[in-house]
């Protein structure tokens, strides 16, 4: 390890993150409430320095506007693609290439929180072709790579034991809460908690770093380091901005500005922030069925219902589904939620190999052949829980070949589209939308609004039959609080704007003949995912005119059909070993290794080596949310990063990964160099 | 050393005298081999004697090694979908009936049909829609054109709609957009997380908060991160239905006690105690469960009592005060401040920040043990999407008004005590009702008389009767007002149905006369005629 962090960041500017006064993490331990006032403020003012829409004049608006005379914006003196080492190269704040603002218009975001890139190349649509399988085939590691990552378990395993013997010993105060004392067992045993304070705390640093501003294109981390091998950590007050490649910002949605903010800001206005209790009380606002007839309509079902969370909205809508006498297949890596809620039905459970056809289909003729343990009745009903993209895997779903079993073994089927939603898809639907299947085929689709929509809470969608009874009998609407008006608004206008509202209607950009509004696919070919009625809309509601006519949804999800299959297919092409869907927003890339995992994150940050020092805040994932040897590194794309983002990435990828010795993949056609990689982007996309 | 292990295997093995005389010479010849490899190590001669000394002693030691081996071989070979193909009540299928079997089945349907004049469907029918913010005086989608006051929303200290949150809510919104796109452990940890946190345990003069993204799974997740199978909780039988849910996930041995009884919570605590006192008996982890305010009747608990009984008995206490906290005490820190106990009495307190704060979200706080154990243990907190940033912000907010402005619930507690004295007359003058709130409580229960009048022993007819005091009081008084809603199949114990008002200091005197006489009037006009 010793990989400290330089004192001074070339990368770390000033203008971004304020002055070094504003409140930190240092002083959050105060008695006092903290209102975190002062900061806000300014970066609320911060947010108003870049006019919101296109303006009349221009040129008279860069020459006067402070912050934009100093980004890279074609047409003006000095416009050129700033190479790494240059002294105005500072990727998070200023276009790389420059951006044809006179063509394009000032764009209403900030470049931190959504990149500005212009160019109609890097754009693609997400749909399936069938000339490639669901499923991809992972590589494999060289044997010594399994070797040595069972060697370094034994190790740490080991080594944590000898410390616990030890420490036991001669630092009994670390162990009171361990071991039992005064006649209370521990609260958590020191046996229950060996993984995470010997192996999980040494990675700690890599986890919940604490972060401030929008999760959007970047982020602001704060810098922290420790004494005490990640027991405490210490806060110097630094920040740091970093490329946000880890949020689930699957559209970009999460903005502090832009024409969704400025809507949630006119709801809060009008609504305040809260609803009041629970829906059946008297939780329910106008707001709560805007926006649920919206969520039905995008994703073409009958009605929709919304939870405030999206883990309870797989916890508490399940126990109203199913119960005794009923059968739950679940895949054997569904979310955590999903066993949370199956759990609580008191339904029977069984599970089937990840995203394995055969399998199910064995289970299932097991299964209804079999009935009930015991008594061999039949069963009620049987469920069968999916997931639309693997949140670790980044694998789809199998849902053609899932359609064909239902209608053979009539099970009811239910597709958690928590990564899917928005993400996938000509129209960002999601999986049905994706492989061309209507809707209908799937019972109950349900989904979370905290990713791509950049909401919070969850959405469960079916015919109405279902949706009323769930209205009643869901444990959410009963007892959970209701959705905030704030966060409901977030989620009519970013829907909105994605399907386009009707009048006026979207039209296709002019150099993308393939877009398509309606669905067309191998099994069905109904228009059902048209725009948005107006009347669906909150008549208050004031939408800009790019997010009306769905032309900026469209861009969005363009941008990240592009990115995901560029990324994905560009590091793989390079030799890493990458698993998932080419076109999922997901991207695993193994690392096997265990000390492999703090080590890359650190690094990215840190940027060893390389001319170019913008840091890169990344996520690892390993056991137990990752079988035992395959600790991963977990890249999550989003429409708001521009192809020179995903480049500096792979360049990034690259320097580490060689380090790290993480090349161990074996591409078709050869492993190629990080710059053919990307001078051929857009053939490793369409390819 | 193995010869003898597995010999017996061969033999078996073997069916005719030619391959079995083959398979020896092999067996022999691997045997002297592996004899060789191993004598050529160094440091064998050690080993050897170590092992054969150690079978010496102890010959049920190899053969519990053996089942150890086949018993992990089979787990490593077993499908981890197919199950116990061979156990005895398996029934073996050709393809054929299997199909046969497949095409016969017919599910129930998803969920079952309902008629169109059922109960379900009158009921959501009669949904209240609120047009516009809610707050003391909304607009219903029934009738736009009418104000009417709102007794059924939770808006204890009248925080909904104040001017000072919405301030905070659009600059915090301007800082950090809506969502947070990323769980806790990720990069979902925001300072204004940690600013609440630090908030929430100051107000508490508690060591430690952690936040929740909803309410309801905070204390559903928080017990189960807590207490395993095999451990014991002794509950409150009245505890709400997230409690029950935690209850229910921890798979612990759950013992209740009569609700708000103290005799017989001891008396649980105390058989608990001797069965753990008798030798050979297992530590184990012990909890108490229950609420502050209980959501289910508005009484309140008796804290000090709880805490005398828990140290004597070695429990440690959970308490929820999604009710309480934000409600009841002088400046609304809940039970603890109500009952004069310090925060730190009381191991582990889960809240709502949705009730009494008007913002969004749970909390759980107690030692930094208790918290860090959460942030990587309980599923709601890890496998979840961190709490919406301007939510937090108006939170810490309300927390900082509710600290500075003890007039708020000396408000909420004068209307308490006239709504208390306007029902109460209703229950001693004309025994229609039976109020189990505790007086000071500002969420208030009203219930049939046990034994109810009437022939109103079923459940479902007294909550259609209650249901119609609800909609009289809405049409003839303007009040809004709502009847506990609850999961009746789904509750371990049956709470007696209700009809739940809940105060609020952003109302006016004179609003709360006004509709605690429409309340009353609704009451006696609906109950009175049936009582007759």
């Amino acid at each position: 390890m010793g990989l400290k962090k330089p004192t001074s960041s070339p990368s770390r500017s000033p203008l971004s993150l304020g002055p070094k006064s504003t409140p930190s993490l240092s002083t959050l331990t105060t008695s006092s409430p903290i209102t975190a006032h002062d900061s806000l403020l300014r970066l609320a003012r911060r947010s108003q320095d870049i006019p919101p829409s296109p303006g009349s004049s221009i040129a008279g608006l860069i020459a006067t506007s402070g912050p934009l005379s100093k980004m890279n914006l074609a047409g003006t003196p000095g416009a050129h693609t700033i190479s790494p080492g240059e002294p105005n190269y500072d990727p998070l704040e200023n276009p790389v290439t420059p951006y044809p603002v006179q063509t394009m218009g000032v764009p209403a975001f900030r470049h931190e929180e959504f990149g500005w890139c212009a160019n109609q190349e890097y754009r693609h649509t997400s749909t399936y072709s069938d000339k490639s399988p669901v499923q991809h085939e992972s590589d494999e590691p060289p044997y010594y790579v399994f070797l040595t990552t069972y060697i370094s378990y034994l190790l740490l395993i080991s080594i944590g034991h000898l410390r616990d013997f030890f420490g036991k010993k001669f630092y009994p105060a670390y162990y009171k809460d361990l071991i039992p004392y005064d006649g209370y067992a521990a609260l958590n045993s020191d046996f229950d908690s060996f993984y995470t304070r010997r192996l999980k705390t040494r990675l700690d640093d890599c986890f919940g770093k604490p972060v401030t501003g929008v999760p959007g294109r970047s982020i602001v981390t704060f810098d922290r380091t420790s004494d005490d091998s990640n027991l405490n950590f210490k806060y110097s007050g630094e920040k740091t901005r970093c490329l946000n490649i880890s949020s689930y910002n699957y559209l970009g949605f999460a903005a502090a500005t832009g024409g969704c903010a400025d809507a949630v800001e006119e709801s809060i206005r009008r609504y305040g922030v809260s609803a009041g209790g629970p829906r059946l009380d008297a939780g329910t606002l106008d707001l709560h069925l805007q926006a649920e007839q919206l969520v039905a309509r995008f994703t073409g079902k009958e009605d929709a219902m919304v939870v405030s969370m999206g883990f309870a909205t797989n916890s508490t809508t399940l126990p109203a589904l199913v119960g005794k006498g009923c059968l739950v297949i679940s895949d054997e890596l569904n979310h955590s939620s999903i066993r949370f809620g199956t759990r609580l039905s008191g339904a029977a459970v069984r599970s089937f190999k990840h995203n394995d056809m055969g399998e199910l289909e064995k289970l299932l003729r097991e299964v209804i052949s079999q009935g009930q343990p015991r008594t061999h009745r039949p069963w009620k009903k049987i469920l069968v829980i999916v997931e639309g993209i693997y949140s670790m895997e980044g694998n789809l779903v199998d849902l053609p070949m899932l359609i064909k079993l239902k209608a053979k073994y009539k099970f009811y089927l239910y597709v958690d589209e928590a990564h899917s939603i928005g993400g996938l898809g000509p129209n960002g639907r999601g999986v049905c939308d994706y492989f061309g299947i209507h809707p209908s085929n799937v019972d109950i689709l349900m989904g979370t609004l905290t990713k791509s929509f950049g909401a919070a809470g969850g959405y469960i969608a079916a015919d109405k039959a279902t949706i009323d009874r769930l209205r009643l009998r869901s444990h959410a609407a009963v007892y959970a609080e209701s959705i905030s008006p704030a966060v409901l608004t977030q989620i009519i206008a970013a829907l909105g704007s994605i399907m386009g509202v009707s009048p006026p209607l979207a039209l296709p950009p002019p150099d993308s003949p393939s877009d398509h509004l309606s669905l067309s696919g191998p099994l069905t070919s109904h228009p059902v995912y048209g725009p948005a009625p107006a009347t669906a809309l909150p008549a208050w509601l004031n939408l800009p005119p790019a997010l009306l006519n769905g032309t900026e949804g469209r861009e969005r999800l363009r941008r990240l059909a592009f990115n995901a299959r560029y990324l994905s297919t560009g590091l793989r092409k390079m030799g890493f070993i990458v698993w998932g869907h080419r076109d999922s927003p997901i991207v695993p890339m193994l690392t096997f290794n265990p000390a492999k995992m703090p080590l890359f994150s650190r690094m990215m940050v840190d940027r060893m080596g390389g001319i170019d020092q913008t840091p890169i805040v990344v996520v690892v994932v390993g056991y137990p949310a990752t079988p035992l040897v395959s600790s991963r590194v977990r890249f999550c794309v989003s429409a708001s990063h521009t192809k020179d983002d995903i480049d500096l990435l792979l360049r990034a990828c690259d320097e580490v990964g060689t380090v790290l010795d993480l090349k161990h993949g074996k591409p078709e056609g050869g492993m190629w160099d990080v710059e053919r990689v990307i001078a051929n982007a857009k053939e490793l996309v369409i390819s | 050393m193995n010869c003898s292990v597995l010999e017996p295997t061969v033999l078996l093995e073997a069916v005719s005298p030619h391959p079995f005389e083959d398979v020896l010479v092999l067996w022999a010849l691997f045997v002297s081999f592996l004899q060789r490899s191993f004598t050529s190590l160094p440091g064998s001669p050690i080993i050897r004697r170590y092992v054969v000394a150690s079978y010496e002693n102890d010959p049920y030691r190899t053969m519990l090694e053996i089942a150890i081996a086949a018993f992990a071989l089979r787990t490593i070979l077993s499908s981890r979908t197919r199950t116990d193909r061979t156990g005895r009540n398996f029934v073996q299928l050709s393809e054929k009936e299997i199909d046969e079997l497949v095409s016969d089945w017919t599910p129930d349907p998803l969920v079952p049909a309902v008629p169109e004049d059922s109960v379900d469907n009158q009921l959501l029918a009669s949904l209240p829609i609120i047009v516009g913010p809610t707050g003391p005086r909304v607009r219903l989608a029934s009738n736009e054109k009418k104000e009417v006051l709102n007794l059924a929303s939770y808006n204890f200290a009248g925080l909904a709609m104040s001017e000072r949150l919405k301030k905070v809510a659009t600059d915090t919104l301007r800082a950090y957009g809506v969502g947070t796109c990323s769980a806790p452990g990720f990069l979902g940890t925001i300072d204004v997380h940690t600013a609440l946190e630090a908030n929430i345990s100051s107000f508490l003069q508690v060591p430690s908060t952690i936040l929740y993204a909803q309410d309801f799974s905070a204390i559903s997740s928080v017990i189960p991160s807590f207490a395993k199978r095999g451990d014991i909780i002794v509950a409150d039988r009245l505890c709400n239905f997230s409690i029950q849910r935690g209850l229910q996930l921890s798979r612990s041995t759950v013992k209740y006690y009569d609700h708000g009884d103290m005799s017989s919570l001891e008396a649980a605590l105390s058989v608990v105690a001797r069965e753990g006192a008798r030798k050979g008996a297992r530590l184990t982890r012990r909890f108490i469960v229950t609420e502050g305010l209980f959501e289910n009747d508005g009484s309140i608990t008796d804290l000090e009592k709880i805490i005398e009984l828990k140290r004597k008995y070695k429990f440690r206490l959970i308490l929820d005060e999604g009710m309480s906290f934000g409600v009841i005490g002088a400046t609304g820190r809940g039970l603890t401040e109500f009952s004069g106990v310090p925060a730190t009495e009381v191991d582990i307190i889960v809240g709502s920040l949705t009730r009494g704060l008007n913002a969004g979200g749970g909390f759980c706080s107690g030692t930094l043990a208790v918290t860090s154990h959460q942030r990587i243990n309980s599923a709601a907190h890890v496998f979840s999407a961190s709490l919406p940033a301007l939510l937090a912000t108006t939170a810490s907010e309300g927390i900082s008004i509710l600290s500075s402005s003890p007039q708020i619930f000396t408000t909420l507690q004068e209307h308490v005590k006239l709504a208390r004295s306007i029902l109460d007359k209703v229950e001693s003058k004309y025994d229609l009702i039976r109020i189990p709130s505790h007086p000071l409580s500002p969420l208030i229960h009203i219930q049939l008389p046990t034994p109810p009048f009437g022939d109103l022993k079923d459940i479902q007819q007294q909550e259609r009767l209650l249901q119609e005091v609800v909609e009289e009081c809405l049409t003839t008084s303007g009040v809004m007002i709502t009847r506990t809603r609850r999961l009746p199949d789904q509750e371990v114990f049956q709470p007696q149905p209700s009809i739940k008002l809940a105060l609020s200091s952003g109302l006016t005197k004179k609003e709360v006369e006004r509709s605690m006489q429409g309340v009353k009037a609704a009451l006696i006009k609906v109950l009175g005629s049936k009582k007759r």
